[in-house]
Formats: C-alpha cells, structure tokens, sequence
C-alpha cells in the first residue's frame, strides 16, 4: 500500500525551504512532487523601481552564497544594451572574485552533503578549509558576503600587487587541504556507501530536463557557459571541463571537488596575466539606451542568465532573473524514485538547490 | 568566440514550429521572458541556446499563446507557469490548476503580481489581523510587529 511522506517545507535535512511530496511503498520512493515558492520575495518587481545602481545591490542580494555572479550578470546584461567596453583590468578581477565564489561554494556544498550522510568530521574539514577562502574574500571585497564588488561598467575595487601575493599564498593551502578532502571523498567507505548509486540521474535524463551547471557534468554532459559561450575573458584563460560518468551523488561530489583545482587555475592565471588600466567608468546613475540583453554566466551551480529590458530612464522597466536551480530542480522527482526515503534529504541537497535564487 | 545577442521577430502561428525545429536541433530553451512594452503592449520571448549565442524570437501583442510544454517538457513548463502566475499570460495546453510560485489562494483567477501596482496588492490582498488600520503604510510591514495574514473576502467576509 502507497503512503504519501511529505518532507519540507521546513524540515532539518533541508537548508532552505522546498516541499517535497514523495509516493512511498515500504521504504521506497516511487512517486515524487516538488513545491516552490517558499521564499518568493518580489525582487523582480522591485528591481523596476529602482535605479541601475540601486539595482545591481539589489540583485546582489538574491542569494547569499553566489552574490557577485548576480551582480556580475546584471551589469554583463546592461553593459550590452548600451554596448559599453569594460576595462580589461576589470573583467579579470570581476572573474577573480567569480571563481573565489565558486570554490567558497563549492565547499559550502561539499559540507553540507558530508554533515547530511553523517561524516562531521569531514563536514567541518570542509568549512574549516572554506573560511580560507572567505578570508580572501574579505581581504581584497570588504566583506564576506554581498561583496559590492561589481558595478555598471567595471568594478568598486582594484586588487594591488601585496593583496595578490597575499591571496597566492592562502590559495596554496586551499589548494592543499582540497586535495586531502578529495582524497577522503574519492576513498572513504561512509562516502561510498551513503553517494554511490543514490540519486541516480543518467545522462539521456539530463538532457531532456535540461539539468545544467556541476549537476549537468556529474550526469556526463560537457557543459560550461565559460567555455561553451565565453563571456568576459573567459576564453583568455586555460581551463578544463570536468565530467564523471556515475551520474550520482557521489558523482556530484567528485565534480564539485575537482571543480576547485580548475578555479584556483584561473585565479593564478588572472593574476599572472593582470592587465594595468582602469577599473570602471565612473560612478554616476547610467541611463542606459532602449533596448534589451539576456546574458548568461555560470555561477557556482550552473548557467545564470539576466534579461534586462531598458525603457531609455535610469531604472530598468524589466529584470527578468533565470536562475540554475529553476533548472536543475525539476530533475529531483526522477532523481527521488526507487531511493530509500532516508535519501530523500540528501538527493534533494545534491542539485546543490538554492530556492532563495530560484524563488527570487 | 563570445556570447551574442539576437533578437528574431515572430509570428503567433510560429512559436510551436519554431520549438519543434530547435528541438530537433538540440538547442536548449534557456528561458522564456515576458514583459509589458513602453505602449503596455504584452512581449514574450522565447530564448534558444545555439552556443555560443541565444536566439531570441520575439512576439508582440499577445496575452494568450500556444504552450511548448509537451515539446519542451519541464524545460518550457516551469516558466510558463512562472509567467502566468507573475504576468497573467496564458498558455493553451498548460495545467495550471497548481501553483508554482504563489500560494494557491493568492490572487485568485489569475496572478499578475509584477503588473499590479504594490499599492493595489497591499490595499486589497492584506490586512492587519487585529482589525487595525486597513491601509498600505501599515500593510507593507512600516509598523513594526505586525503580523499581516491573507483574507479571502469571498470565503471569510470582513465583519
């Protein structure tokens, strides 16, 4: 006999929000449903009263975690309505900070999941190795989050020369301690039993769905918004694509951890390579053109894209926010089905969900 | 080589012969838009990934479209449930007696949170529990502690 188990909205193996209504037979999932909604704040709506500077704070904070992809994508979208050439030096140190985010991120997730199968001595492990990266981004930001770092035309801050060695240093230890936590996830036995075929989303199901981003490559499909539509200086910097051919959990570990080494790469090149000039246009409320721009970015959980339609005023009279968990959460139901219910946490977490992002 | 921008007009007839060829093609729906025009003319665009660029095929003038859903799957349906929901558009062939973003009872016959004024959502959709003042200041949360629960006038007439 089927019983119906719901988990959420707030429930403490979830981080945020969502309302999972699973179909069960025994212990096994067979049916699954998912809810959004729970952290819908409006700020599309706000965004259209309120001018573009106003605005890039504000899309800033649609998500705590990956705050400069959002502010970053805005200005891209903007920037490409008025067709205004950003300083060289300013894409580099807005894809510095872009890929500092990705790796905070991608720890944040790697914590998250290893507190969720129960290992907590990797978890703080993770995080501990995390507050390195926060520390960098304090360091050359300001701040820990909503980092204000990107504005319409360049960015707020340089990063001098001191703060580069400074960051170089601090990215050796990241880069070794990422290496250690790799290692326990590739070899670990509660790792393996608790990720290895959990979760199972195959390739031919990703592409239907359209999952993107990290959760995309752990199911064996190539894609990257940064190699596949290069945005910024993205094509100036030598980087791969990692895939893994599990597509499970503990497929979507691998990546993430893997995923790491390819940031700190970029970052060394960034700053090897570090073009002089300035870092923005000034400071005063654009007043952008009529017209309108969709552009895309990867954020630390796959392909974030920013429409932005200009009614020739200093607001924008749409913003239009798609966000890589709109994406990547329709795959949960079909992730769900023939997994234990004591899964259920754990698969839902492994999309690396944010619902503030996607309830926007 | 780097992102591009095309924006492409269309027609009504073409919206479903233009998702059946992208498709066919393997281009991925990387977002459906919508948004009223300067004149308040409804605009939907329909955003296809050719990497490295996005094609955008535009259409003016219509709040009532034909859905890609069943061409697109959840790919198409989620954002078109977002813009009926947040818009007031409606699509032909999309269930809609769930919703995605808003709680079921919340502006009941259509949503059209992003095109109704903030006032008129606040002066019509709230009010404080107490039975104190029934106005936007306090409704949009200016009065601290005040809690603000739905009313659904039809079912729970005010006394």
């Amino acid at each position: 006999m089927s019983q119906i188990v719901p988990i959420g909205p707030y429930h403490p193996s979830l981080e945020e929000p969502v309302h999972a209504r699973l179909v069960t037979e025994g212990e096994m999932i067979k049916d699954a449903e998912v809810f959004i909604g729970y952290n819908h704040r409006g700020i599309e709506k706000l965004a259209m009263s309120k001018n573009y500077i106003q605005a890039t704070t504000l899309v800033e904070r649609v998500c705590g975690i990956c705050s400069h992809v959002h502010a970053m994508t805005f200005c891209m979208a903007c920037e490409g309505i008025s067709g205004v050439n950003v300083p060289k030096k300013a894409q580099y140190i807005r894809v510095v900070i872009e890929e500092l985010e990705r790796i905070h991120s991608h720890l944040l997730w790697l914590g998250v999941a290893l507190h969720l199968i129960g290992h907590d001595s990797l978890f703080m492990k993770s995080w501990a190795d995390r507050e390195a990266c926060m520390d960098i981004l304090e360091e050359l930001t300001g701040n820990r989050v909503n980092y204000g770092m990107c504005i319409y035309g360049g960015v707020r801050r340089d990063i001098k020369k001191d703060q580069m060695e400074s960051v170089l240093k601090r990215l050796d230890v990241i880069e070794e301690e990422t290496k250690v936590l790799t290692d326990f996830i590739l070899n670990d036995k509660t790792v393996a039993l608790k990720t290895q075929g959990v979760g199972v989303l195959t390739t031919e199901d990703a592409i239907r769905i359209g999952a993107i981003g990290p959760h995309a490559r752990a199911s064996n499909v190539p894609v990257d918004v940064r190699i596949d539509a290069p945005h910024s200086c993205y094509d100036e910097f030598d980087f791969n694509i990692v895939t893994y051919h599990t597509c499970d959990v503990f497929a979507r570990a691998v990546i993430r951890a893997l995923e790491i080494f390819e940031s700190i790469k970029i970052i060394r090149q960034a700053f090897k390579n570090m073009p002089g000039g300035a870092i923005n246009l000034g400071n005063s409320i654009p007043n952008i053109a009529p017209g309108e721009y969709m552009c895309r970015n990867e954020a630390p959980r796959g392909q974030l894209s920013y429409k932005v339609v200009s009614n020739g005023t200093d607001k924008p009279a749409r913003v239009s926010i798609h966000v890589p968990t709109f994406k990547n959460a329709p795959t949960v139901p079909t992730m769900l089905i023939g997994n234990p219910v004591d899964a259920a946490g754990l698969i839902i977490a492994s999309i690396d969900p944010c619902f503030s992002c996607m309830d926007r | 080589m780097k992102q591009e921008y095309h924006i492409i007009p269309i027609e009504y007839d073409q919206i479903r012969h233009i998702a059946r060829k992208m498709r066919r093609n393997h281009a991925i729906l990387a977002m459906i838009h919508g948004y009223l025009d300067q004149n308040g003319e409804p605009v939907i665009s329909y955003e296809y990934q050719l990497e490295p660029n996005i094609e955008s095929y535009t259409i003016h003038g219509y709040k009532e479209l034909p859905s890609i859903s069943d061409i697109y799957d959840k790919a198409a349906e989620w954002p078109e449930r977002e813009l009926n929901e947040l818009y007031g558009f409606t699509f032909k062939g999309l269930d809609t007696s769930k919703r995605l973003f808003l709680p079921d009872n919340m502006l009941s016959g259509q949503g059209q949170i992003i095109v109704t004024p903030m006032e008129e959502l606040i002066r019509d959709r709230y009010v404080d529990k107490s039975g104190a003042a029934d106005n936007a200041a306090n409704a949009s949360g200016a009065s601290s502690g005040v809690t603000f629960y739905k009313i659904n006038t039809e079912e729970h007439p005010k006394d």
